[in-house]
């Protein structure tokens, strides 16, 4: 058994179905090689494992508990003008008079899109039913969050939940996500549909190989002594085998062989 | 709901107006929102945001929010099946905290820290690859964690020969300490040659070898068994099998350390002990080694192993032989709990012709040499150090150790071994020679016990104060000194950094937790090294402390 026809064949194993037939060759390799036999029952067990696994959903008034608790921590801010939900995406455009007609354009665009954009039509469909009639009284202050801060592209962490497509979504379209932004104009309370949400990224390792995340720069302190003079130490992220890191290592010749 | 208000009118009307009029709103929008500096949460900039207590900027906040965007290094382990089946690699990842502790521990750093980034204190800050041997149960583990020091309980760490010496003799305290197993697991992940990843916990350091011992707490390894070893000759070659980086071609990407198990020819060059029946080290020599192959695996040219390599020095490499390495293994096992070294106090060398001169020199007469080199059984003590059980016994230099309670005393190793048997905190009976006395001598002895010196000095906490005053670590807490500056990037106005803390302590159990800065304590200001730090011993103690830059008081509570 060579590396080769390991490495080969655990390709294979890897890009195979679940269940699925491996090649004559694989096939052979396998029944002689101890170590790819037990990689694919490995993988398939595996396999069978995320196969038995529940679909993770969020409950079914996930997004109006989402929207409640924003509007619960805006409550705060009494002032809240015409259009304070999509008018403004970050302070600096906030401030620049001349990116407002491209924001006038996105909110058009905006408006646009909510209606054709189809993965996001359960989020309307959910505002809708929460959103008074055209005849209905006018609206306070947590209805105008509820109708403008939370934006038509956000995606909740309810559609999110392992949803790549979604996800891409948002970065895609951008202009969407400007409408999004709510104006926090003192509370410290963050809105929850600005961005995606922070995504758990799989990687899964090539054959034979276990990654694990490690430091990437070194532990650098200094200390000082009584009588103010400091000295520097470095400590590297990475250290293999017994690595003097500290300077106090006895040398082999004085050990604690004759020490008891 | 103005929103949809404008919704409908947006639709309704063309997009010139639409635009005229969206313009117009968001200007006078803009005009009545923006005069004030956009709020904590939304800016960047440190400058801008909250001002800590003290009126400094918080630029933790920024530096930590820098550090969190840089994704992390990745350590790949690249699996060999060329690789002795019993070598797993290990990598050990320690926060900074811990690497403090370890520079306070084992390099002895009991000095203020003057700087550091405080994101460093609670991230990863070091990842330790090293080998260990699987034996061929299943599921123990033996390896050499270079910064195992940090990772044991530091009521573990018993009085070094100093202390022993503030002791009164015959103090219980002074004699024995209780084991506890590490506080928190440690991050540790075991990888075996085919690149399955295994989950271990750490079970405790064997202080006589250096050792650390874990245990498979999932699936078990697969069963390796080993042939017994045959006698270890002179010049019979020898493979070492340590982690070490590579660079495999076409894989090469920033961030990324891969991480291989090497593999080193070397002979056997001498054999530590032709005496003894027991083969407790051997010296092998290589062409070339790095300090990388210090925990290494060495294995003969069946695959069997013959130990860990515990010390490089030039080409060549000591290794503590695998059957010392099961019998710290159980001992460690046993207890489920790290193992100190007895420390009886004496330093010695065994009694053989080479002896002669120190014989003389300690009031033999010449004349009563043939008679103990008749046998060359026995330790002659060369210094026995004061405060430590051996001079508490009245034992002095010149004794000659032949017999621990049965057994005689073969070698040194054989010494090391019997006592570590019998353990530290217990009573054993030594049969003496004496240089003037006409018959052995019978004394009794209680050994104490230690982690120093192995390989490396392990630093304790001081525990010897005055009457009526108690260090932190009465307490149960184990710190390092800041400078203001430090403490006040951690929210502090000065104190202490909390690095440990002794489970089941009064600390632990009132609240005080590692990562805490200890402002003050009874009122008294926390600005010089801990070890200096005094408490007049009391029920109550008010410790005010910083956690999370917030200011606390804690009420630890000690029990007589």
């Amino acid at each position: 058994m060579n590396r080769k026809e390991c490495r080969l064949t655990r390709q294979e194993i890897d890009q195979s179905e679940l269940n699925g037939r491996l090649s004559n060759q694989a096939l052979a390799h396998v029944a002689g090689c101890s170590a790819c036999r037990d990689f694919r029952s490995e993988r398939t067990q595996l396999r069978e494992l995320v196969g038995s696994l529940e679909p993770v959903t969020a409950p079914a008034n996930f997004e109006m508990r989402l929207r409640a608790r924003i509007t619960a921590e805006q409550q705060g801010n009494a002032r809240q003008p015409f259009f304070a939900g999509f008018a403004l995406s970050t302070p600096a455009m906030a401030g620049a008079a001349l990116l407002l007609a491209s924001l006038a354009s996105a909110v058009w665009f905006v408006e646009q899109r909510r209606n054709l954009s189809t993965p996001i039509a359960s989020t309307t469909k959910v505002k809708e039913t929460q959103s008074p009639g055209p005849n209905a009284v006018p609206a306070g202050p947590e209805d105008k969050l509820l109708a403008g801060s939370v934006p038509a592209g956000t995606v909740t962490p309810a559609d999110n939940g392992g949803n790549q497509g979604s996800r891409s979504l948002i970065s895609s379209n951008p202009k969407v996500n400007q409408t999004s932004v709510v104006r926090n104009t003192g509370s410290k309370s963050r809105d929850f549909g600005v961005g995606p949400a922070p995504s758990i990224r799989h990687s899964f390792d090539s054959v034979g190989q276990v990654s694990l995340a490690a430091p990437d720069k070194p532990l650098v302190l200094s200390i000082q002594d009584d009588h103010g003079a400091t000295r520097r130490i470095s400590l590297p992220p990475v250290s293999f085998g017994s690595q003097r890191l500290v300077d106090n290592r006895f040398p082999v010749t004085q050990t604690s062989a004759r020490i008891w | 709901m103005r929103f949809s208000k404008m919704k409908t009118n947006l639709k309704a009307k063309n997009g010139f107006v639409i635009g005229v009029a969206a313009l117009m709103t968001l200007s006078a929008g803009a005009s009545a929102q923006t005069p004030a500096p956009a709020p904590a949460a939304s800016v960047q900039t440190p400058r801008a945001s909250t001002v800590s207590p003290q009126g400094e900027p918080e630029k933790i906040h920024a530096r930590s929010s820098r550090r969190a965007s840089t994704p992390p290094a990745r350590v790949t382990v690249i699996a060999d099946p060329a690789v002795a089946p019993q070598v797993v690699t290990i990598v050990h990842r320690l926060s900074g905290i811990k690497m403090l502790r370890f520079l306070l521990r084992q390099g002895g750093e009991r000095d203020t820290l003057y700087t550091i980034d405080p994101t460093a204190i609670t991230s990863d800050a070091h990842a330790s690859i090293i080998a260990g041997w699987a034996l061929d149960d299943g599921r123990t583990i033996a390896a050499r964690l270079p910064q195992a020091a940090a990772e044991i309980a530091f009521q573990e760490f018993a009085f070094s020969p100093a202390e022993l010496a503030a002791q009164s003799p015959g103090s219980p305290m002074a004699i024995r300490r209780p084991m506890m197993p590490p506080r928190s697991q440690p991050d540790l992940t075991v990888i075996t040659r085919d690149g399955k990843r295994v989950s271990a916990r750490y079970v405790g350091l064997d202080g006589l070898t250096g050792l650390s011992v874990l245990q498979v707490t999932g699936t078990a390894l697969p069963l390796i068994a080993e042939a017994g070893i045959r006698k270890i000759v002179e010049g019979q070659r020898v493979q070492l099998f340590a982690p070490e980086r590579t660079t495999p071609a076409g894989e090469e990407a920033p961030g990324v350390i891969y991480v291989r198990v090497g593999e080193t020819d070397a002979k056997v060059a001498n054999l530590a002990s032709v005496n003894s029946e027991k083969q407790d080290r051997l010296v092998v020599r290589a062409a070339r080694l790095s300090p990388g192959v210090i925990g290494g695996v060495a294995c003969d040219e069946a695959g069997n192993t013959l130990g860990i390599v515990e010390a490089i020095e030039g080409n060549d490499a000591r290794i503590v032989s695998a059957e010392t390495i099961r019998a710290a293994a159980r001992r460690v096992i046993e207890r489920q709990a790290s193992v100190p070294r007895p420390l009886l106090g004496v330093r010695g060398e065994p009694v053989d012709p080479q002896s002669r001169a120190a014989l003389l020199a300690n009031g033999w007469r010449e004349d009563q040499l043939p008679e103990l080199f008749e046998k060359q059984i026995g330790i002659l003590l060369t210094s026995v150090l004061p405060g430590t059980p051996a001079a508490a016994a009245k034992l002095r230099a010149g004794d000659v150790i032949v017999r621990v309670n049965q057994d005689e005393v073969k070698s040194a190793e054989e010494f090391s071994t019997l006592l570590c048997d019998i353990g530290s905190g217990e009573q054993v009976q030594f049969l003496i020679k004496r240089p003037g006395a006409t018959a052995p001598l019978r004394v009794e002895v209680k050994l104490a016990g230690s982690f120093e010196p192995f390989e490396y000095r392990f630093e304790m906490p001081a525990f010897a104060f005055p009457r009526g005053w108690q260090g932190l670590e009465g307490l149960g807490i184990e710190t390092v000194a800041l400078t203001a500056k430090v403490a006040s990037q951690l929210g502090a106005q000065g104190g202490l950094l909390v690095v440990a803390i002794q489970r089941d302590s009064a600390a632990a159990k009132s609240g005080v937790r590692e990562g805490d800065v200890i402002e003050s304590i009874d009122g008294r200001l926390a600005r010089v090294g801990a070890r200096a730090f005094m408490l007049a011993r009391q029920k109550k103690h008010v410790v005010s402390l910083v956690r999370d830059r917030e200011k606390k008081q804690v009420v630890v509570e000690t029990v007589e």
